[in-house]
């Protein structure tokens, strides 16, 4: 299995533990895709958008002297997305519809960055 | 005297961060990132650059924008509201006047604020866009000229043009 592949069944396997993230993207610090389960939406321009919410919240953090930023998140009427680190080079993304499970979804979440952080250290993910 | 917002924008490698570095009076607010892929730089900007200058005693706000395509969306956020545009185009990239023309496009639909055009980076190449630049963004903007984006002076003169004239 590729590395993406790796990737790509962590993020399926988020999605089935917690039925309510409805879509998952993997993207660069620099706001690349890196991959994504994405069906209905503009996965690129998500990934540009992750990467300048990300941007801002670690700047924002950085002027308050908070530290290292671990998570952001963006709460709306309809859905909710949940930013989190994965390591220096990528961000992964969660949306999920309006009856999320916030809870879950940050255990999901935190028990996968780890190993994509480590997946994605592998530099054939820096091309896709 | 109320503060006036300027925007700084124009293709990657124009040299926007370095423009308000060089006017900020204090250390500006960057949100640079590393480049995954380094082609011809190692950072780049995926949010917004914001600094303070005080320009012929008028307090400034500058804001610069990402020069990516992908960002497009912040450009449009940013120039919401703003008194004037500095437009940046490096001299040394081939398509910098398509890249900006791109750029400009959905920026210039939404704003009626004055442009001033600093053409960037002529000590690495020349190539003959003044008169390109002239033709696209001649009846908007107030001044085009060759500048060096880490020259306070030269920075400085652009954003008093937009602020004594617009």
């Amino acid at each position: 299995m590729s590395t993406v592949e790796q990737i790509d069944s962590i993020l399926q396997n988020i999605e089935n533990e917690v039925p309510s993230v409805e879509g998952a993207v993997i993207a660069s610090r620099d706001g690349f895709v890196i991959t994504h389960t994405l069906t209905g939406e503009d996965a690129e321009e998500i990934a540009a958008m992750v990467a300048t919410t990300t941007g801002v919240s670690e700047r924002m953090a950085a002027t308050l002297s908070a530290g290292e930023v671990e998570e952001t998140s963006i709460s709306a009427a309809e859905r909710s997305v949940f930013l989190y680190r994965a390591g220096e080079e990528g961000v992964l993304a969660l949306i999920a519809g309006e009856d999320a499970n916030v809870g879950m979804i940050n255990l999901q979440a935190r028990r996968s960055t780890d190993k994509i952080e480590s997946l994605l250290a592998d530099p054939s993910t820096a091309a896709a | 005297m109320s503060k006036l917002k300027i925007v700084v924008t124009g293709p990657v490698c124009a040299g926007k961060t370095t423009f308000i570095h060089s006017l900020a009076e204090s250390p500006p607010a960057t949100t640079e990132q590393r480049v995954r892929n380094p082609s011809d730089k190692s950072k780049t900007t995926v949010a917004l650059d914001f600094g303070r200058a005080t320009i012929g005693g008028h307090p400034v706000n500058l804001f610069g924008t990402p020069g990516q395509a992908r960002f497009h969306y912040m450009r449009e956020i940013l120039v919401d509201g703003t008194d004037g545009l500095v437009l940046l185009v490096p001299s040394d990239q081939k398509n910098a006047i398509e890249k900006t023309q791109e750029l400009m496009m959905p920026l210039t639909a939404r704003m009626d604020s004055p442009i001033v055009v600093g053409i960037t980076r002529t000590d690495l190449a020349q190539r003959p866009i003044h008169e390109k630049i002239q033709q696209s963004y001649g009846s908007r903007a107030l001044e085009i000229k060759q500048i060096d984006a880490r020259e306070e002076d030269h920075c400085r003169y652009l954003v008093t043009t937009l602020i004594n004239q617009g």
